[in-house]
């Protein structure tokens, strides 16, 4: 009796896995498509010509523009957890010559976070952000994990990648416009996008499409990233793979997407190896996640993991 | 009057039973769509979903290039009565290869009842919409597709009693020549087949996600050129 049930819920579960899988490419197939309120604006120069050129004068002077992408917990590019907050500020304080950019929110072609409206399951999304907020992580924040995991799929995928990964270039530039990133100014400033764990997927996916639109070269830093071999990887000018040796997460990238086995040696990734341009950093007993993860705060002989995140991420910025 | 509206509506319980049984290779399912005339139309009501919920699952090159929502479901009947016609090729085949295996000719019933098992033998591609999934849905696909194949030769084995090794050349063979008629119909008949895609999904479908990143390195190409142009 008690194994059919365990049995029939096992089957339920895969069944809803699934469903929930083919239905997450739907947000990007009705965007593209126009079939949302969120019409497509192809050859859309957003902000170009409207959007917050009033510190452009500032910004001549600044040359690197630096956008964070947040893991796959994000539910909107609003809200981050205090570990990331802390990384962030800091980052701000040592780059005082680079634009930080954090309010993208990467796991939507439209940029749309899970809390705007119009979304279906966005009073579901709210919930879990209050519970969240009270510090309770059930399986209820699991599902804000495994949804924004499916969209790393979608922008991963062959199919359905290039269109994702065009709409999140797009959320990416007006999130840079509005930062004042001199779009008509003498030369085009670097652009770093930085990638936490599916948020790394999603840089590198972009980051063509954002070469192609800002005319800059794209840098990409991943902390912890789980990615494929994306096309895009062939118009990144560097990777820096940063990857905690306690961290099995970022693993699963290189395990589940075979073109990243040395075996696909004409593969987008493994060609971006061998020309030089991804970086592997390892980090000394980092996990994934958490406390003793890569933004971890505790501290270890005096200095704490996100600290030395931190000096790795300036050492490349800089 | 009555017994005719119950018909039509015990209809789709009828087709959703023959397809779940089909998917657990129950012979008697097979059995069913190779004696009744009912249980074959059923038969081919799955292999005309079976088309509808495969483009479904393949809707992303529809979507690409923007094709207007009435259109695409136009596509999704056109691509289900597709799957009805090769259903049908494969079933002529299967009867075309027969009287050269030890099995001998078919008889007219026997073909009606090779017709309903082949087309019954569909039934996993009902689950093709799932091939919309990222990443994995592509290896889904194609596991449908060996599943139906084996599907058919066991229907043929055990619905129209053919033997084993007729089976699998009338159920394999059926099924290669079927496609890859279907292949050089394809491609001899591209105009007017390509003419009639337009006419109902009002795109030639040009663009592909392939195209997406070709026209991005053309684009980044182009904007290098400017630059060392202007130098």
């Amino acid at each position: 009796m008690i194994s059919s049930l365990i049995f029939l819920l096992l089957w339920l579960a895969a069944a809803t896995l699934l469903i929930t899988a083919a239905l997450s490419p739907v947000e990007t197939l009705s965007w593209w498509a126009g079939w949302t309120d969120e019409e497509l604006d192809d050859d859309r120069a957003p902000a170009a010509d409207g959007g917050a050129p009033q510190d452009e004068a500032r910004d001549e002077t600044r040359r690197t523009y630096v956008v964070y992408l947040s893991g796959v917990a994000s539910l909107t590019g609003a809200v981050m957890i205090p570990r990331e907050r802390h990384f962030i500020n800091a980052l701000r304080e040592a780059c005082p010559g680079a634009v930080i950019v954090d309010d993208v929110f990467p796991y939507s072609p439209a940029g749309l976070p899970l809390l705007a409206s119009p979304r279906i399951f966005e009073r579901l999304w709210r919930r879990i952000q209050a519970t969240k907020l009270k510090g309770r992580h059930g399986f209820l924040s699991s599902l804000i994990n495994i949804r924004n995991i499916f969209q790393v799929m979608v922008s991963a995928d062959h199919r359905y990648g290039p269109i994702f990964n065009q709409g999140a270039a797009g959320v990416i530039e007006d999130a840079l416009l509005r930062a004042g990133y001199p779009r008509h100014g003498s030369g085009s400033a670097r652009v770093i996008i930085i990638g936490y764990s599916g948020g790394a997927q999603v840089a590198i996916g972009a980051a063509g499409f954002l070469k192609a639109r800002l005319g800059a070269a794209v840098d990409v830093v991943s902390i912890g990233g789980v990615m494929a071999s994306d096309p895009g990887l062939h118009f990144v000018r560097r990777l820096y793979h940063l990857h905690g040796d306690g961290d099995h997460v970022q693993h699963i990238g290189a395990v589940m997407f075979p073109e990243r086995w040395r075996a696909m040696a004409h593969s987008e990734w493994n060609r971006a190896r061998r020309e030089g341009r991804i970086v592997m950093m390892r980090m000394e007993a980092m996990l994934h996640a958490g406390p003793r993860g890569y933004f971890g705060l505790p501290k270890r002989k005096g200095v704490s993991n996100n600290d030395r995140t931190l000096d790795a991420v300036i050492g490349i910025i800089s | 009057m009555l017994s005719f509206l119950g018909d039509i509506l015990l209809f789709p319980l009828l087709v959703a039973d023959l397809a779940t049984a089909a998917l657990g290779f129950s012979a008697e399912a097979f059995r069913r769509a190779a004696t009744s005339a009912e249980a074959q139309s059923a038969a081919l009501l799955i292999a005309f979903l079976a088309g509808v919920s495969e483009m479904l699952g393949q809707s992303v090159i529809l979507v690409v290039n923007r094709v207007a929502l009435y259109r695409f479901l136009a596509s999704l009947i056109f691509t289900g009565v597709t799957y009805v016609a090769t259903a049908l090729t494969w079933a002529a085949s299967a009867l075309a290869l027969a009287p050269l295996t030890p099995a001998g000719a078919l008889s007219p019933a026997e073909a009606a009842g090779v017709l309903g098992v082949v087309s019954l033998a569909f039934a996993p591609r009902l689950l093709g919409a799932l091939s919309i999934a990222p990443y994995f849905g592509i290896a889904f696909g194609h596991l449908l597709e060996v599943w139906a194949t084996m599907l058919a030769i066991y229907g043929l084995y055990t619905a129209v009693d053919l033997p084993l090794g007729a089976s699998i050349a009338c159920g394999g063979a059926g099924w290669i020549i079927s496609y890859g008629l279907r292949s050089f119909l394809g491609r001899a008949l591209a105009k007017p087949l390509g003419r009639l895609k337009l006419m109902v999904i009002g795109s030639p479908l040009d663009k592909s996600p392939q195209r997406i990143i070709d026209d991005l390195a053309a684009a980044i190409r182009e904007r290098a050129d400017e630059r060392t142009g202007r130098r």
